[in-house]
């Protein structure tokens, strides 16, 4: 027992020493957290927060199918509005577009969309991430021609994840059976006729029907199915977790370090690509059959070399669709090929987009010899008068990180994309002959 | 203390023999106690359950552990709040059937409890089709790909299809007849349906773009519609269903399987969560037999109690989200405020765009097209009906089972009264009650038709080849109508001399 009088220095030298740890610890943090900065800026990927945050949050995006849902708002993944349901038309679609399809009449019949210029996104997830951070730019760059300059130019994002035709055909179509009619189409496409038709066929399901992965799960019963309900039951277990960690990395502020988002990314994109490896199982699963043949569509051809022939073809005949019903309501129409990572040199991949990039080997495949048979095909088009433009170089010099999976890309190529369709468009609309305004 | 903890253990005393037995003495003691305890508890739960008139009954509490391990084991049952509305399938035959469609069919009747006929199956882009379809559309790609023949594809919906069991062949006969014809005096005309019963605008559009889009080439497409068009939109606004959706009789029973609902998913899940954690803990019970004991097998039965709660809980969670699910945008389509002559312009707007769409479809193909207005009983003036079809139209519009599980045998002004000052019972007289379904479709016909035929004029004013057929049994008197749309063999004939004679005009315009 130490004498009274000598209690107060010995505390006071404690509350020092544990005073000098918390120094030093906090100081090291500080001094790792600047050195990561300084390490990242010098190897010239400067610490950037946002792009962060951005990253965490597309990946709670991805985390219901493992493609996006409709784009805004991206945090809110369990609203009811963004679930998915069976479609009479399109197979699939969220909950949320179906209510607020009544809200898009309505303004279609108002006075405002005589005046305003309309123009409709179409495609997959990527048309509609692009709706959401390319737009702006595209209509910039269609602000610099005098007739659009004092227009007002409404987009409508009807892009829906894993879309491909004959869906986009039959959207338009729906929209013009209700009555809305637009000023323009722009339709955005490409990896998913390729890609989601080669899995289609690999999971025994017809190539044209929507991807499998959604309607088989939808259009047939899973619940009846135990094996599957379990390997269902996992996979959304592996993504809840995800989504948790994710969740935790933007509630916390970790996004905002450089030092602790390093760590937490790296655990991040390990778990994401466990909920993938989950994913595939139960792809696998709805491909013994164990689903409703019916639900599998008509009996088709599974050679890949018959499967590409019938996508490539389909993405032809959908596109030749969508300009004869753009000609017939006098709609301006412009096609654009999406870039996408895995079509061969489309762009030099980062060893993030490598990382993250990697994806299930039918949408490997499907890019990489898909690609080119679309490039060679968008030949047909140009000759009947449609007005196509290949995007898929477009990321071909790019050094920087634009991908954060194997077909989406981030806000910056969303901007270059909108950039680039500027010119394109103007020219179709030039060459409308009978644009909806004149009518 | 001090002392000991300085020693070594070679130091330490080594215990003796008496020490030893002392433990074992003592462990004995715990062991026996423990045992002594256990056997006094049992027989304690024992005298309780006696006395309370539950004598302990290992035979049942295996037969209980059992049952939850073979019940709990199983998938997540069906949604069973569906209910079966009675009607009896239709047993259409075919004989390209296959006995794995059979089967698949059969499959298919079951999961639908009966609703739909037995080969009716969800379609990504049609709503629903009938299975039947997919072999015959392959037969017609490969037919229309051969370099002979001319190869007519007729779209629509039941009276199509029918036109093209009872009126192709008059129809061969009268564009063979023709000088000019493309097809040639005598090479073969084949007539493919693509038409499905209960199909509206936009179902023939997307058929259509479907058939092409899978390769088939066809020399003229013909669509016959109308009335399933304007019936059906009335119908579903009156089930809650969006006009333009797919039939609600038949897209709500096929799309409603809530499982493919995430929301709904999640909950499943969950209950085979518990289910699961249900049948893990009676396999463990009874593997351990605690069934042999009264006190262990009333805390494992207890226990099994509270996690079959639990899953039950999980079910009652389910079931709403079913019930929430089946209230949802799946089966009802975007929310319809409007009123039945909204419907009926929706309907109609629909049915003109359905037309557009076909023709330019058709057009960037360079395939000649078609758009046939089909006639209907109680379209007034179409037809000067007869005493049968009176009696037959105004009941059998869906059959009466159907007409029946619509809503009973409500008097029709009761349905459209306060929208249709006539009333829907006025029509003509009819001898028999309209059911609530029948009126509708009456009403759909009296006063969809006048607008179907002005939105034609327009079409027509477009430059979309039209055939206004809804007159062509105007002077007709004998019995033709089955029910309230669909005719029988002779008036699919003269049906196909009208639609012959147009398509012909058209076939010339194209060749010139």
């Amino acid at each position: 027992m130490a004498p009274p009088d000598q209690a107060p220095p010995r505390r006071a030298r404690l509350w020092k020493k544990l005073a000098l740890v918390v120094g030093s610890l906090a100081i090291a943090l500080l001094l790792a957290e600047g050195g990561t900065r300084a390490f990242l800026a010098i190897r010239g990927k400067a610490f950037d927060a946002e792009a962060t945050r951005l990253d965490v949050l597309n990946t709670i995006s991805t985390l219901n199918d493992n493609v996006p849902r409709w784009n805004a708002p991206r945090e809110e993944t369990n609203d009811p509005k963004q679930a998915e349901v069976l479609h009479p038309y399109f197979g699939i679609d969220a909950a949320g577009y179906i209510e607020d399809l009544a809200n898009v009449v309505t303004y279609f019949q108002s006075e405002a969309a005589t005046r305003n210029y309309d123009i409709a996104i179409l495609g997959g997830s990527v048309a509609a991430i692009f709706a959401a951070e390319g737009a702006e730019s595209f209509i910039e760059e269609l602000r610099k021609d005098p007739r659009f300059a004092k227009s007002i130019v409404r987009y409508w994002s009807l892009g829906r994840g894993a879309y491909k035709q004959p869906q986009q055909t039959i959207v338009l179509h729906t929209m013009l059976s209700l009555g809305i009619e637009f000023d323009a189409v722009l339709l955005l496409d490409g990896f998913n006729e390729v890609a989601i038709t080669r899995q289609n066929a690999t999971m025994g399901e017809f190539p044209l029907y929507p991807t499998a992965t959604k309607w088989l799960a939808r259009a047939s019963n899973p619940a009846a199915d135990r094996e599957l309900l379990d390997a269902m039951m996992t996979l959304r277990a592996r993504q809840l977790g995800v989504t948790r960690q994710a969740r935790r990395i933007l509630d916390w502020g970790i996004w905002r370090s450089a030092l602790a988002s390093l760590f937490a990314l790296k655990s991040l994109t390990r778990a994401r690509g466990d909920a993938m490896a989950h994913f595939q199982r139960v792809s696998d699963r709805l491909a013994k059959g164990t689903v409703s043949p019916t639900a599998a569509g008509p009996r088709f051809d599974p050679d890949p070399a018959a499967v590409m022939r019938s996508s490539v073809k389909a993405w032809v005949m959908g596109s030749r669709a969508i300009s004869a019903l753009c000609r017939e309501h006098g709609m301006t129409f412009l096609h654009v090929l999406q870039p996408t990572l895995h079509d061969t040199g489309s762009k030099p991949r980062t060893p993030q987009e490598i990382e993250k990039g990697a994806s299930i080997p039918s949408w490997e495949e499907g890019a990489r010899l898909g690609y080119p048979e679309l490039r060679a095909a968008s030949a047909q088009l140009i000759e009947r008068g449609i007005a196509f433009y290949d995007a898929s170089r477009l990321f071909a010099e790019v050094e920087e990180t634009l991908y954060y999976d194997s077909c989406h890309f981030n806000a910056l190529g969303n901007q270059m994309l909108g950039r680039a369709l500027g010119r394109p468009f103007l020219d179709a609309a030039a060459a409308n002959p009978n644009p909806r305004a004149d009518r | 203390m001090s002392e000991e903890v300085g020693q070594t253990s070679a130091e330490r005393p080594r215990p003796t023999a008496v020490g030893r037995r002392g433990k074992l003495f003592t462990l004995a003691l715990a062991l026996g106690s423990i045992a002594a305890l256990a056997f006094v508890l049992e027989i304690g739960a024992r005298i309780r359950a006696r006395l309370a008139g539950t004598p302990w009954d290992s035979a049942a509490a295996r037969r209980e552990l059992t049952i939850a391990l073979a019940s709990f084991d199983a998938g997540v049952p069906d949604d069973s709040t569906r209910e079966a509305a009675g009607q009896p399938p239709e047993t259409a035959g075919d004989a390209r059937e296959t006995s794995a469609d059979a089967r698949e069919a059969e499959g298919n009747e079951r999961a639908t409890g009966g609703l739909v006929d037995a080969h009716q199956a969800l379609h990504p882009y049609l709503g629903f089709d009938d299975l039947r379809m997919h072999e015959r559309l392959r037969a017609a790609i490969e037919a229309s790909r051969s370099p002979d023949g001319f190869d007519v594809l007729v779209e629509g919906g039941s009276v199509a299809a029918d036109f093209v069991g009872a009126g192709s062949e008059r129809l061969i006969e009268l564009l063979r007849a023709a000088p000019g014809f493309p097809g040639g005096a005598s090479g073969p005309v084949r007539v493919w349906c693509e038409a499905r019963a209960e199909f509206k605008q936009p179902q023939q559009a997307n058929a259509l773009a479907c058939a092409l889009a899978a390769g088939l080439e066809p020399e003229l497409v013909i669509t016959i519609d109308g009335f399933d068009d304007v019936a059906i939109a009335l119908s579903n606004v009156a089930a809650g269903t969006h006009p333009l959706y797919p039939s609600a009789a038949r897209w709500n029973v096929l799309a409603g399987n809530p499982t493919g609902d995430v929301r709904t998913l999640d909950r499943s899940i969950e209950l085979r969560r518990r289910r699961a954690r249900v049948a893990a803990f009676a396999e463990r019970a009874l593997a351990r037999h605690v069934e042999l004991s009264a006190l262990a097998g009333s805390l494992a039965l207890g226990k099994l109690r509270e996690l079959r709660a639990e899953a039950d809980a999980a079910r009652a969670e389910l079931d709403a989200a079913f019930k929430a699910f089946r209230e949802g945008a799946a089966e009802r389509g975007p929310q319809f405020t409007g009123s039945t002559d909204d419907a009926l312009r929706c309907a109609i707007e629909a049915w003109s765009e359905g037309a557009i769409s076909m023709w330019s479809l058709c057009r960037a193909r360079g395939i000649p097209y078609l758009h046939v207005l089909q006639p209907t009983l109680h379209d007034e003036g179409a037809k000067p009906p007869s005493e049968d079809e009176l009696a037959l139209g105004a009941s059998a519009a869906l059959g009466p089972d159907e007409a029946r599980d619509a809503g009973g045998a409500r008097d029709a002004r009761g349905a459209l009264g306060a929208e249709d000052p006539r009333g829907a019972g006025d029509v003509r007289g009819p001898r028999v009650a309209l059911g609530a379904e029948d009126a509708l479709r009456v009403d759909a016909a009296r006063r969809g038709y006048p607008a179907l035929r002005a939105k034609a004029t327009e079409l027509a004013g477009r430059g979309l080849p039209f055939c206004d057929a809804s007159r062509v049994f105007a002077d007709v008197r004998e019995t033709l109508y089955r029910d309230a749309s669909r005719f029988d063999d002779a008036g699919h004939r003269l049906l196909a001399e009208t639609i012959a004679r147009r398509a012909l005009e058209e076939l010339a315009a194209r060749a010139r």
